[in-house]
């Protein structure tokens, strides 16, 4: 890779440029950077003059950040801001306040935050790596959604291509078995599953081989805990590729056949042991002709008379000098900015909307968490944020009458539902004792331990469809420090994802009375749960999981849809939109790595797209005057 | 806010390691392993003043009758003693002193988060510091109470 350094100035002409060095972006410039093309990244936020020095800093604002939220390893510029979770607040009265980059506006918040520095949201993902079902591409059929114009067999080899890249630990046997995937027949993952948590253990103990009704169906479903496919290093398996083996990849995109992961529990936001995928990695990888710039905020698509994309305008800054506006221009441009910053662009643009779809379509996994204590000590706050889930609520039948929903064994205690430990903490010192007025002493080391030790959550999340009505605005009246209408969301929950979260808390109920667990789920109004919502009389909450998708969907149809299968925008040739924006149903799995193999799809058909302009013009013979 | 001194504050760090060590049920010699005896007993004072650092001791040998019923001091403790009470031993426990009097909450330093003695009652360690090792996870919890 050629560091760009600051908001210098690219050089010369470009083959491609990448809005946004995330992961989708950074695929995207690998593949082509590796074919000799000429590929310029640009990102909004800045980019660590030296890997090593920038991973030590943001560990370190991490270890000090009072509030440890997704995005606490950095610390936002003016220029290139973006939504915290923390930017929501849930009022006495019901209902919430936002404040912050994104402007809330529908009936309920969109609750999920991304982030803008170099990396991008891939710096601070959970890094679970799940695929998506073959019935998870064909939701319209269950009588919900929107159904893909491609189909589980044309995305299974860039599947296995993006689980190269992200380095994927798995057990293919057990995803075919318990997940019903199909895989060619002699198919590993890159690396052997992960081990399971004690929690998981201890979980599958008293549930594994259990069936329960399906609440919306009657149905049975057998519950069996299931191991999670991992973007973090494991034990790399001699049998992959054929036999080749795998050689995890370590720091800075360094093989490392050592490299696993610690286990330090702070894979949101955060791997201290460079275990987990980061597109950094990626990055580090990328050819001579790739560059970089970063602290460089597109606000511009241009195209030219015939619609055709010809470059992009955007807004260099940096910490002294004055923000300058540029232009550069490439065959193609992609945009890989995110799900909402890529509807922001585009609509700031004024490009691609034929349909009336930009922006339109959000969607992420809307998490009802149901959180108590075992009976026993399960060793919380270890190891990943969750290793293990159920997979029974995801497919089949019942879809059609609620949303289908995955289930995570969460292994960090409370912490998604009710903040970190120091909560706990706080409130057996406030209210703890037969007075209530706190415990102190050795009474309070026992109750810590007691109170903490163990802990568990688990974490539905439910499959939110595609609903125009869910929207990325802007707001010309409302900028950023960059003069740039800030973009707008109005969200809300439809009843199929509501009937999923009632199921999802009736299957919560069973299950923790075969675990013999406490239950100690409680939301009440108030600043902590902003995302509240009453259905059928009863009261739920959610939290977002920071999986936004769908403004720029994916369809067969220009009149209905922003990009088709290879993710090029309908309107604008040499347009690509990348990231999960287009996807057209977000399914039940964490979508990273669909949107993984999305991306080196979409590489395959702009490289094809670049050799076909290459290719000299055909002159025959009988063209001769 | 005005600086303090330990020894205006506390009477001396060793005083102010007694008393964190009834509040938070750690031991002297458990409280020094940390290394951040000093740290706190400083950052406390600077924080709050030796005034009500002075209340705290007082009011805390006072009520205390005998080893094991130091759970039951608070009840007699004034509100504005019982608070500052809890927050000295919520620093010691998480590392973060927390939104006291309506300041936001501070984590004093790297070190501090990693040595919550929160991680000792759970055999564990601070999310971001330790490192456990491949598969620890997957071990029955660390000797609790360590």
């Amino acid at each position: 890779m050629s560091p760009g350094g600051g908001a210098a100035a690219p050089h010369g002409s470009y083959d491609v440029i990448v809005v946004g060095g995330g992961i989708a972006g950074s695929l995207v410039a690998r593949r082509l950077g590796d074919l000799g093309r000429r590929v310029l990244v640009l990102e909004a936020g800045p980019a660590a003059a030296d890997p090593e020095a920038g991973h030590r800093a943001a560990l370190r604002t991490y270890l000090t950040a009072g509030a440890k939220v997704p995005g606490s390893p950095y610390v936002p510029s003016p220029e290139a801001t973006w939504p915290e979770v923390t930017d929501l607040t849930g009022l006495p009265s019901g209902g919430y306040a936002a404040e912050g980059h994104l402007i809330q506006r529908g009936p309920l918040p969109y609750a999920s935050g991304y982030v803008r520095v170099n990396g991008g949201t891939g710096n601070v993902w959970t890094g679970l790596t799940p695929r998506m079902h073959p019935e998870d591409f064909r939701t319209a059929e269950f009588g919900y959604g929107r159904s893909w114009p491609i189909g589980y067999d044309e995305l299974e080899p860039h599947y296995r291509a993006a689980e190269y890249e992200i380095g994927v630990a798995a057990d293919v046997d057990e995803q075919r078995e318990h997940v019903g995937l199909p895989f060619p027949e002699e198919y590993v993952f890159p690396m052997r599953a992960l081990p399971a948590s004690h929690l998981d253990r201890i979980v599958a103990a008293r549930l594994d081989g259990r069936r329960l009704a399906d609440p919306a169906t009657g149905d049975p479903v057998v519950l069996r805990v299931t191991g999670t496919p991992h973007g973090r290093n494991s034990t790399p398996d001699p049998l992959y590729d054929g036999g080749a083996g795998y050689v995890p990849v370590g720091a800075h995109g360094r093989p490392d056949p050592g490299s696993r992961c610690l286990g330090s529990a702070s894979c949101i936001p955060l791997c201290p042991s460079h275990a987990k995928y980061t597109p950094l990695k990626t990055q580090a990888r990328w050819s001579d002709t790739v560059t970089l710039v970063d602290r460089a905020v597109v606000d511009r698509v241009l195209v030219d008379g015939n619609g055709r994309a010809t470059g992009v305008e955007y807004l260099a800054w940096n910490a002294s000098g004055p923000v300058t506006r540029r232009t550069v221009s490439a065959d193609v441009v992609v945009l890989a900015a995110h799900a909402v910053e890529n509807a922001r662009l585009l609509l700031l643009s004024g490009l691609a909307n034929r349909s009336d779809q930009v922006g339109r379509n959000l969607m992420d996994h809307p998490v009802l968490l149901t959180w108590g204590l075992l009976p026993e000590p399960v060793g919380p706050y270890r190891g990943p944020g969750s290793t293990s889930g159920l997979e029974g609520f995801r497919f089949g039948p019942a879809r059609r009458a609620r949303a289908p929903f995955r289930v995570e064994i969460g292994n960090w205690g409370w912490v998604w539902a009710k903040g970190p430990v120091d909560g706990d903490v706080a409130e057996l010192l406030r209210t703890g004792g037969e007075h209530g007025r706190g415990l102190f002493g050795e009474a309070l080391r026992t109750a810590v331990r007691e109170r903490l030790g163990r802990q568990f959550t688990l974490q539905f999340e439910m499959e939110q469809e595609a609903d125009p009505a869910n929207r990325v605005t802007l707001d010309p009246d409302r900028r950023d420090a960059l003069g740039l209408p800030r973009p707008v969301v109005s969200y809300d929950l439809s009843p199929h994802v509501k009937e999923g979260m009632a199921a999802a808390r009736q299957v919560s109920d069973r299950i923790f009375a075969l675990l013999g667990a406490e239950d100690h789920t409680d939301h009440p109004a108030g600043p902590a749960w902003p995302g509240r919502f009453e259905h059928r009389g009863t009261t739920y909450a959610y939290r977002g999981a920071g999986h936004a998708a769908g403004t720029h969907i994916m369809g067969d149809d220009p009149a209905t849809s922003v990009v088709d299968s290879d993710q090029r925008c309908w309107d604008h040739p040499g347009l690509y939109a990348v990231g999960c924006g287009s996807m057209p149903s977000v399914a039940t799995s964490n979508p990273t790595l669909t949107m993984a193999a999305l991306a080196l799809r979409s590489a395959g058909a702009i490289a094809r797209e670049l050799t076909a302009r290459d290719r000299p013009a055909v002159i025959t013979p009988g063209d001769a005057p | 806010m005005r600086q303090s001194t330990v020894a205006e504050a506390w009477g001396g760090a060793e005083e102010f390691v007694a008393l964190s060590a009834s509040l938070s049920g750690f031991d002297v010699t458990e409280l020094e392993k940390t290394g951040m005896a000093s740290a706190y007993a400083e950052f406390v004072a600077g924080r709050v003043g030796a005034v009500p650092c002075r209340a705290l001791r007082d009011g805390w040998a006072g009520g205390r009758t005998e080893p094991g019923s130091v759970g039951e001091v608070a009840e007699g403790l004034d509100e504005e003693v019982l608070a500052l009470a809890r927050a000295v031993t919520q620093l010691w426990y998480t590392g973060c002193w927390p939104g006291f009097a309506g300041s936001a909450p501070v984590v004093v330093s790297e070190r501090a988060y990693a040595e919550g003695l929160v991680w000792r009652v759970l055999g564990g360690y601070a999310p971001g510091v330790g490192r456990p090792g491949f598969g620890s996870w997957s071990e029955a919890p660390g000797r609790v109470g360590r």
